[in-house]
């Protein structure tokens, strides 16, 4: 059974659908790329999958239940997290109490009013970012890290929360080659230790090719083709998207 | 409980009245959130500075039979520059910052204000008295009412009517509704963004100014006049959606209606149905009942 | 960040608790001694006030929410204390344990429909309205509060306050003060405090880890109302009688006011914010009347000029120099 479903997911703003009639599922273990031009509505969709937008038409199923019309914080307890293309995390707190944050959330104890938090989940919290590879500068205030650091603290904050599920937001936006093929590792590792599925968007388009299970090519919020990597790149209308004109 | 018709409809008179004055006030405060996206605390300040003018100017003018008129026409723009000063020195400033300056820059100005209008005018109470033309009583549907009533209704349908028509059909108000959903557009156009808010902010004190002409004969001036309308005002703004006029205009009819027959049923405390009506808007519908909707 | 005088030379947290304390403890009787009543009162209100700013400040400095109408429970905390000692004859500590519950009751009514609004601006309209409404009740509900006479001859037990000197209220409300203070300062230091800070940091972020922001907020709020209550019931033992004053909107403008002079992201900000606001009041009002000028010029000063606060600017210096971090 997939793990994600869409049935004909629609949105619209105002009038004109930055997606429409999306459909399409993903296996549980995939490593799922989405790609499309600027404006194909790739953050759409994951602001519809995560919740922060409601669908105007159609489903999303995840593991079978229906989660479309649930909070953000609701959908993340279901076990689906997300990083986005401009790194969003706590930047006046420490790196430690980012991921801290999403753990005590995750195993239920943000609600304790008068216990230690320096403490609290300290396990949890090193072993994460010891996989995120940030344990040495765990005591810097986020906002000071570099760019790089960023992208692997909001992976650290996005595993904190126990997600299996990961949306990823270009992940290796505005990176450097060599970082890149550094962050790409990062995720490959940590998908096969934790068995996680991912659902990403990208621009790289041979990272893409390269890494993904499968694909699908959004092109004015629609599915234009779906497949393996290889089918995509014989796909006729997705050359002529990507190399015609 | 024998309620009859005619204490009904003397108090849906009577409602329209209240509902046309805090028209004319919430549509300055709803005018500015909506093209320049700040909150003037400090409108009832406006109001009340509008007030205290009336009562010097028609002092000063205590000789002529018009005084009032004169009134009526000066204290706005007079309040306006006020406006036009705040605007300009202050408020510019802060436009780009954190929302949450932007709001204690106008709730400061509450204090500064109100007691620049102690430093003025002093602590005792002032009255302004109503013109003579329309310091009588009026009857209709066989109730007395007075005439000063209708003036009021009438005013805020001037307002509402110009508001209309200067929005819909003139350059400046097209501005600014651009303005209100397209800023850096705006600019790009050639237009100086600058310059259209501080006439904005001019023309909403202004409003806020004429309110507190219009209303000055029904009250006793005093220092905390400022406060004391002020949060009707909100709650109007509020139910109606902040940055709507026309939502401004509904909830301020619904308001002064419900208050009105409010009365009948609480007396003193009618003010609780107001909140009973925003508590509602709010779990039901939390932009207002015409406001934009904020989130998908 | 590179730290000009090496560790060791810093002093340690806990030489200056000592300090501090003792400091508090010697203060009243130095003033006793060497001033006047006066300025044990004034020292009892700065511990009031410091309170107040505190709880206040679990609203706008960790949860990122500036509630424009906290002088509600402010003022509901000293009212119910006073209506219960005067009306209802109920005993001190009663009195005491009551006004702050229904000043949190208060909190969890109107936190509910303020944090459901969305937006910043809506949330200070509704928050200064609610209180303005509470204000207006009181003044007209005269039979119950009457009015703007304002209740006197509040009965004050004689271990909480004597009639001779603040002295003994001073130490009374000291220990209070800084047993709230320490639960105030456990929960920021908690795992809720954290997730508090992190829906203050990145809302959008915060809901993405799992967090109801609302939930939160509300819990927040009425904490915060809890504690502010409890600054209004020692408030009316100090004055032994409560006004409508105490629910004005100036009110909250004033705490507002300490939390930004003192430093809303530093623990101990709003206590210097409520020294330097008290004590100012009570020298610039034996000049002038014009003290709401004074504290509206301030406020728009610190808007343009100065945003991060007195403790907030000591606290980097403090930073530079010791290269630790404060809290």
């Amino acid at each position: 059974m997939p793990i994600l479903e869409l049935q004909g997911v629609t949105k619209l703003f105002g009038g004109v659908a930055a997606v429409s009639d999306v459909s399409l599922s993903v296996e549980p273990n995939q490593i799922f790329g989405v790609i499309g031009p600027n404006g194909a509505g790739k953050t759409t969709l994951f602001n519809l999958i995560s919740g922060y937008y409601r669908c105007d038409r159609g489903k999303i199923l995840f593991n079978g239940t229906q989660i479309n019309g649930l909070a953000p914080n609701a959908i993340v307890a279901k076990g689906i997290g997300r990083s986005f293309q401009v790194t969003s995390f706590f930047p006046e707190m420490t790196v430690w109490e980012n991921v801290q944050a999403a753990v005590l959330v995750k195993n239920r104890l943000s609600w304790s009013l008068l216990s230690n938090s320096s403490t609290a989940c300290g396990e949890e919290t090193e072993a994460l970012l010891n996989q995120v590879e940030l344990l040495d500068k765990r005591r810097a205030q986020a906002k000071t890290l570099p760019a790089g650091d960023r992208k692997k603290l909001e992976l650290g904050i996005v595993l904190g929360t126990g997600a299996h599920f990961l949306l990823l937001d270009e992940p290796t936006c505005g990176m450097s080659p060599t970082e890149t093929s550094a962050t790409v590792d990062l995720i490959m590792r940590i998908t096969e230790q934790l068995k996680l599925t991912i659902l990403f968007t990208e621009h790289k388009i041979d990272m893409v090719m390269g890494i993904s299970s499968h694909i699908a090519v959004l092109h004015f919020g629609t599915i234009i083709a779906s497949g393996s990597p290889e089918e995509i790149r014989m796909n006729d209308t997705v050359q002529q998207i990507y190399f015609g004109d | 409980m024998d309620i009859d018709l005619s204490i009904i409809f003397a108090q849906a008179v009577s409602g329209l009245c209240r509902a046309m004055i805090l028209f004319l006030l919430a549509s300055g405060l709803t005018l500015v959130f909506g093209v320049m996206r700040v909150v003037n605390f400090a409108h009832g300040s406006f109001y009340m500075v509008g007030a205290y003018l009336a009562y010097t100017l028609t002092n000063y003018f205590a000789a002529s039979p018009g005084r009032f008129w004169f009134a009526l026409l000066l204290a706005p723009c007079l309040v306006s520059m006020l406006g036009g000063i705040v605007e300009y020195c202050l408020m510019r400033r802060i436009y780009d910052k954190d929302h949450l300056l932007q709001i204690l820059l106008t709730y400061a100005l509450i204090f500064v204000l109100g007691d620049l209008a102690k430093m003025i005018w002093g602590v005792d109470l002032r009255i302004v008295e109503a013109p003579p033309v329309l310091s009588g009583l009026v009857t209709v549907g066989g109730h007395s009412f007075p005439a000063y009533y209708f003036f009021i209704i009438g005013m805020g349908i001037a307002v509402a009517c110009g508001m209309w028509f200067m929005l819909r059909y003139t350059t400046f108000g097209k501005l600014m509704r651009a303005s209100a959903e397209h800023r850096d557009m705006v600019a790009m156009l050639g237009y100086n963004v600058g310059t259209i808010f501080t006439a904005v902010f001019m023309m909403a004190t202004w409003l806020g100014g004429l309110a507190g002409v219009v209303i000055a004969p029904t009250v006793r001036l005093s220092l905390g006049m400022d406060m004391e309308i002020i949060i009707e005002c909100f709650l109007v703004v509020i139910v109606g959606g902040l940055g709507s006029v026309w939502g401004a205009l509904l909830a301020a009819l619904i308001t002064g209606e419900l208050y009105a027959m409010g009365i009948l049923v609480l007396e003193k405390y009618a003010m609780t149905f107001l909140f009973v009506l925003a508590g509602a808007v709010i779990l039901l519908r939390p932009s207002g009942l015409l406001g934009r909707r904020v989130r998908q | 960040m590179t730290r000009l005088v090496p560790n060791r030379f810093a002093p340690s947290k806990v030489l200056t608790a000592v300090l501090v304390v003792a400091f508090l403890i010697i203060l009243p009787l130095c003033l006793q001694r060497w001033g006047s009543e006066y300025y044990i009162y004034l020292a009892s209100k700065v511990i009031i006030w410091s309170l107040f700013a505190m709880s206040f400040n679990l609203v706008l400095g960790y949860g990122g929410m500036m509630s424009f109408g906290h002088a509600a429970f402010y003022g509901l905390g000293a009212y119910s204390c006073a209506l219960l000692l005067v009306k209802a004859a109920w005993p001190a500590p009663a009195a005491f344990v009551a006004a702050p519950l229904i000043a949190a009751l208060a909190g969890l009514v109107i936190g509910y429909f303020s944090v459901r609004i969305m937006g910043i601006f809506y949330f200070a309209v509704l928050t200064l309205s609610f209180s303005q409404l509470i204000y207006i009740l009181v003044f007209k509900w005269r039979s119950l509060t009457l009015g703007d006479d304002g209740i006197q001859g509040v009965p004050v037990p004689g271990y909480i306050s004597t009639l001779d000197s603040y002295v003994h209220f001073y130490y009374f409300a000291l220990i209070i003060a800084a047993i709230c203070i320490f639960i105030l300062w456990k929960i920021t230091r908690s795992p809720f405090g954290l997730v508090l800070r992190s829906a203050r940091e990145n809302p959008d972020r915060a809901s993405f880890i799992g967090v109801d922001l609302r939930r939160y907020r509300l819990a927040a709020f009425t904490v915060s109302a809890f504690f502010s209550g409890i600054a209004g019931a020692l408030f009316v033992f100090m004055e032994t009688s409560v006004s409508p004053d105490v629910l004005k909107w100036s009110i909250s403008g004033e705490v507002i006011l300490m939390g930004l002079l003192g430093g809303m992201h530093v623990f101990p900000g709003p206590i210097v914010g409520a020294g330097i606001m008290v004590l100012l009041n009570s020298f610039l009002t034996s000049y002038t009347e014009y003290w709401a000028l004074f504290i509206g010029t301030i406020l728009i000063l610190s808007v343009l000029f100065f945003p991060q606060g007195v403790a907030g600017i000591a606290y980097e210096a403090w930073q530079k120099y010791f290269g630790r971090s404060l809290s």
